[in-house]
């Protein structure tokens, strides 16, 4: 059963990521779009802690805290669905998933976890990651040009 | 301009995502996880739904039925993978892994299989170093 709850999270997420570029086919407006994903997500953990023993107490510096966090995932996710309109959804997931190491390099900085080299390591591919992808977008758009060169050629 | 949005949302997740761990510090991480994500999506909903309500704009149908979705995908993932690490004792160093590097594989099929898009070799190199960076931050 764990292990189909493992499954069954990396198809939600796999979902997650489809669904958006979905959204850009369907011509969602980002704004409008994240206020549905607020809202959906803000009454399914209603439910969770109405069905939870632990109420709706919470320290106030953590409750500050999940405000921040949120309207700063507001921005990633209105970012996120702006900039595929520009890219492909492969290479933008790719950037979303390599956003996992800021939260490691600030563990290392701020709460002084030991910083070792598979850390290091991670930092440095995902830098050459990002860098591999951003020049797929630049051969992507050469080939673009290419193609509308190509068509404006008067034909004889 | 892709990568420009795409450097802002990749800062700001990993920024929010820092949250958790701000969370694990005050020692609240097996109490109030669920009732955190409840006034985070909260913060995020009232930051920018009261705006749009009061200029009375509405979501059309589309981004109502997708939005949905993305929220239940988003709660699903989450909570299966806490409950396969809390209450199944799934090793993290094996959870994380398949979800995260799972998800991104699941992804780029999904893109060139469904919505034709080609990658490049710069792309299949990056995506490749990408998802192995991915999975040694999930074991470390």
């Amino acid at each position: 059963m764990g292990y189909f709850l493992v499954f069954w999270s990396l198809f939600s997420y796999g979902a997650l990521g489809i669904c958006h570029k979905l959204a850009e086919r369907k011509h969602c407006r980002p704004r409008r779009l994240a206020v549905m994903v607020m809202l959906s997500a803000c009454l399914g953990m209603n439910l969770l802690v109405l069905c939870g023993k632990h109420g709706y107490g919470i320290p106030l510096p953590a409750f500050y805290v999940a405000i921040i966090c949120g309207v700063i995932a507001l921005g990633a996710l209105w970012a996120f669905q702006e900039g595929i309109k520009h890219g492909k959804i492969a290479t933008s997931w790719l950037i979303i998933n390599l956003s996992s190491a800021i939260p490691t390099i600030g563990s290392v900085l701020i709460y002084h976890e030991p910083l070792n080299l598979k850390k290091i390591a991670v930092v440095v591919l995902i830098f050459v990651a990002i860098i591999l992808v951003w020049k797929d977008g630049l051969e992507d758009l050469r080939r673009l040009d290419r193609a509308r060169n190509a068509e404006s050629l008067p034909t004889s | 301009m892709w990568l420009i949005l795409m450097l802002i949302a990749f800062l700001f997740n990993g920024c929010e995502a820092f949250g958790v761990r701000v969370l694990a510090g005050m020692g609240l991480t097996d109490s109030s996880t669920t009732q955190y994500l409840l006034y985070y999506y909260l913060g995020g909903f009232l930051c920018i739904g009261l705006p749009l309500l009061l200029k009375r704009s509405w979501p059309n149908k589309a981004e109502i039925y997708i939005g949905t979705l993305m929220a239940l995908c988003s709660i699903s993932g989450t909570m299966s993978l806490a409950w396969a690490l809390g209450h199944y004792k799934v090793p993290g160093n094996v959870a994380f892994p398949i979800s995260n590097g799972g998800s991104l594989f699941v992804v780029v099929i999904a893109g060139v299989a469904l919505f034709r898009e080609r990658l490049g070799r710069y792309g299949i190199a990056g995506c490749t170093l990408g998802t192995l960076a991915i999975v040694l931050l999930s074991i470390s």
